[in-house]
């Protein structure tokens, strides 16, 4: 009578091996177009997701479908956006001017926008992005070749123009983790890291001969990259390592973000989201 | 009720004076412009030009990297004022052309002598380069010697397409010409100054000469 036990339970063991060791890969699932926005930045704010749409200078709320649900108007030229279930966090290209925005039904349409002091001596140059994480912000200064980072009591400035560790060739897009702080540093074709110091820490991607390294987004496992001219994106273990190249939809795509385990990627200039999601490789090899 | 009267004549005057006000004489500036990437590059541009007063209906192509926008006529912008500023805000003018006002026409390509089609000859060259930009770069390069009827470089095949009178300009000046603005060919090899210069996504991999 013990037999049938210890066969059912080595069983149970085998295949929990066999589940932990499936490997999964982002594939091609659809292409929403989005008709008039031409997506700069991508965020999820709580379930709504939220576009900036730099040529028509607004920040709109679209659905499944890519329709407009809303829209925050006569913005300056959004760039990289930002959330958190109550906040999108705004940087402003052309005016130099970073906030968040409330919903506030006292506003005429129905959101407060609060500009942030940055307690930096130098002012602002085209912010191309904001990040927000547990009260926490970084701006990535694109013509002044800087980060900013507020820890929540004080703002530091890291980097400046160069192609050495730390120093920036336009960074456009940023992103705060746990402990590090990721750049997309765009015209040195790369990410780097940094610690909340601003010191170096590593970098990924020089050696993959990208071509406006645009937006990232970090997850847990992974840190994806918009390669804006090649019509790609790369998808990086933690340590670097390559682990996979989207190019199905994929054409001169400025943003990226994962939400309900989906990967959004935007294409700016055709105007369009691109939908990957998760499946186990085929060529798996189980224990 | 006289406040009321008063006021609204004073808005009255007002709107007049607005109305006239934006339908002052504009000139119309098109430059064609090396390095606009991408939207960054782009509106990059713009904010620089903001720092001229009065400018409207800017329009920026980003693949073709034409960019647009007219100006009171009464400030007589010139053409070097556009070209210091579009190289100020760190990008290279390649074409320039105002439309004036009052009906007349500047151009950086003026003094170009017209060609006799009979003349022409077509030659293809191979030229190293990357994007759009490079295109936009590369046809220019050829495109403002005197006796270069038409060029098209292809992004895929990198191939030069030309039309020109050979009598007037030779393969080898277009070759060099093309490699001065940054772009290897396989006769020329450009400088290593220039080629360092090109914005960074135009930055093709070196041709073995």
């Amino acid at each position: 009578m013990k037999y049938p036990y210890i066969l059912l339970a080595t069983f149970l063991v085998l295949t929990s091996c066999k589940k932990e060791e499936k490997q999964l890969e982002w594939t091609y699932q659809k292409t929403v177009k989005l008709d008039g926005i031409n997506p700069i930045g991508i965020a999820a704010k709580g379930n709504e997701l939220w576009l900036s749409d730099g040529d028509h200078n607004r920040l709109v709320q679209i659905n499944g479908q890519g329709e407009i649900l809303k829209s925050i108007d006569s913005l300056d030229r959004p760039m990289h956006i930002d959330a958190d279930d109550r906040y999108l966090f705004l940087a402003e290209y052309g005016n130099d001017r970073v906030s968040n925005i409330a919903e506030d039904k006292n506003q005429s349409n129905g959101f407060k926008l609060t500009p942030f002091w940055v307690g930096v001596k130098d002012s602002l140059d085209a912010p191309a992005s904001i990040a927000y994480f547990d009260a926490e912000l970084a701006i990535a200064d694109f013509y002044n070749n800087r980060i900013l980072f507020d820890d929540g009591k004080d703002w530091i400035a890291f980097g400046k123009e160069g192609k050495k560790k730390g120093e920036f060739y336009y960074p456009t897009d940023v992103q705060i983790t746990d402990s590090l702080i990721w750049v997309a540093d765009a015209y040195n074709n790369r990410i780097q890291a940094f610690d909340k110091k601003g010191k170096f820490v590593k970098m990924m991607g020089q050696d993959q001969k990208m071509n406006a390294a645009t937006g990232l987004f970090v997850s847990k496992d992974e840190v994806l990259v918009t390669d804006f001219e090649n019509k790609r994106v790369l998808v990086f273990n933690h340590d670097g390592t390559l682990k996979q190249e989207l190019k199905q939809g994929i054409a001169k795509a400025t943003d990226l973000i994962i939400k309900d385990k989906v990967l959004h990627v935007i294409n700016y200039r055709s105007g369009e989201l691109v939908l990957y999601g998760l499946q186990e490789k085929s060529n798996e090899t189980n224990l | 009720m006289k406040k009321i009267t008063v006021v609204f004549l004073l808005l009255g005057v007002v709107g007049s004076f607005s109305g006239f006000a934006q339908k002052k004489a504009m000139d119309v500036f098109m430059v064609q412009v090396d390095g606009l990437g991408c939207p960054f590059c782009a509106y990059g541009l713009e904010k620089k030009f903001k720092e001229f007063r009065g400018i409207k209906n800017v329009k920026i192509d980003i693949e073709t990297g034409d960019f647009s926008f007219d100006y009171p006529a009464e400030k007589a912008l010139t053409l070097e004022a556009v070209t210091q500023q579009v190289e100020k805000a760190g990008y290279t003018p390649i074409t320039s052309k105002i439309v004036r006002a009052n009906g007349t026409v500047e151009s950086s390509e003026d003094g170009k002598s017209a060609l006799d089609p009979k003349n022409l000859i077509s030659k293809e060259v191979h030229v190293a380069g990357n994007c759009e930009q490079c295109r936009a770069r590369i046809e220019n390069a050829a495109k403002r010697l005197n006796g270069v009827g038409a060029a098209s470089w292809s992004e895929d095949s990198k191939l030069l397409s030309l039309s020109f009178d050979p009598s007037m300009v030779s393969i080898e000046k277009i070759e060099q010409s093309v490699a001065n603005s940054g772009h290897d060919t396989n006769g020329h090899r450009a400088k290593e100054k220039v080629y360092n210069k090109l914005p960074k996504c135009c930055q093709y991999e070196r041709l073995e000469q």
